[in-house]
């Protein structure tokens, strides 16, 4: 990767980003839960998201847990290989720099 | 777009790190907390029925065992998520094993009352709880400790309600304990 991944290259979706890839398959991450790792405002949390969601690195389920409404977050197959690539980015400018 | 310097991207792993391992422990707590509300219900059911009618003792743990088996069986296939997963043999399994190895320690053990044995199963589920908080969060640390310390109080400064201190402290500790890690 010569440049970075101008999605993921931003402070809140590389957080987000990070948030979602520790969870195995298929599994989601509620939208507050995600608040609270991140520590986003609501507006600027679910903007970012809709940015990932646009560019196919999440998805997003919205649904009812019981009659509460839910938002639920989980990484792409796309999105979770376009983290992997940006972290490698980001080793590899540590360790040319280190070299 | 500028390519971010070598102490910029040190900087964005060290958060992606921190980010993952947040992630980690709250998806852990997550899917541990049901099963601790689960088992702190049925520690009042086994212990408080041993302690206030010990001849239903029996029937009391026989029926908390089949129910924590199955119920716990059901929450491991909803773990994490809302959705219910296929039958997992996986988790079947380490139920069969964790049953297996509480009756082989026992047997070798060979203890004398009743007592001894609501005092072992515990502490080994203690145990578990501190090893599991090691990998996953400091919340499982704290529940397993606290686990160990109430029942080994309960065993030796009240042996003759053990199982009364137990049910109600005990259970309420799991319960509580739940409960905490979902607020995460």
């Amino acid at each position: 990767m010569d440049q970075p991944d101008q999605i993921i290259h931003q402070p809140v979706r590389l957080k987000i980003m990070a948030a979602l890839k520790p969870l195995p398959g298929d599994e989601m991450l509620e939208f507050v839960r995600l608040k609270s790792l991140i520590g986003a405002t609501e507006g600027n949390l679910g903007a970012h998201i809709g940015t990932l969601e646009q560019a196919g690195y999440v998805k997003v389920v919205k649904d009812f847990n019981g009659k509460k409404p839910r938002t639920r977050v989980a990484l792409t197959k796309q999105g979770r290989r376009a983290f992997e690539d940006y972290v490698t980015y980001l080793r590899g400018i540590v360790n040319s720099a280190q070299g | 777009m500028t390519e971010p310097s070598r102490n910029e991207a040190a900087d964005a792993l060290r958060d992606i790190e921190q980010t993952q391992r947040k992630s980690y422990s709250v998806y852990g707590y997550k899917s541990a907390a049901p099963f601790l509300i689960l088992w702190g219900v049925l520690w009042i059911i086994g212990y408080g029925t041993t302690d206030l009618s010990p001849r239903y003792a029996g029937d009391a743990w026989l029926l908390v065992t089949v129910v924590g088996f199955v119920g716990s069986t059901l929450l491991g296939m909803r773990t994490g998520t809302a959705e219910r997963r296929p039958f997992s043999w996986r988790i079947f399994f380490s139920w069969i094993t964790a049953i297996v190895f509480f009756c082989a320690i026992i047997s070798v053990l060979k203890p004398t009352n009743g007592a001894q044995v609501g005092a072992v199963i515990p502490l080994l589920v203690a145990c578990g709880y501190v090893i599991l908080g090691i990998w996953i969060g400091a919340r499982l640390v704290v529940a397993g400790v606290v686990i160990a310390a109430l029942t080994l109080t309960g065993f030796y400064f009240l042996p003759q309600h053990f199982g009364l201190w137990m049910a109600a402290i005990g259970g309420a500790t799991l319960i509580g304990t739940g409960l905490w890690l979902r607020t995460v």
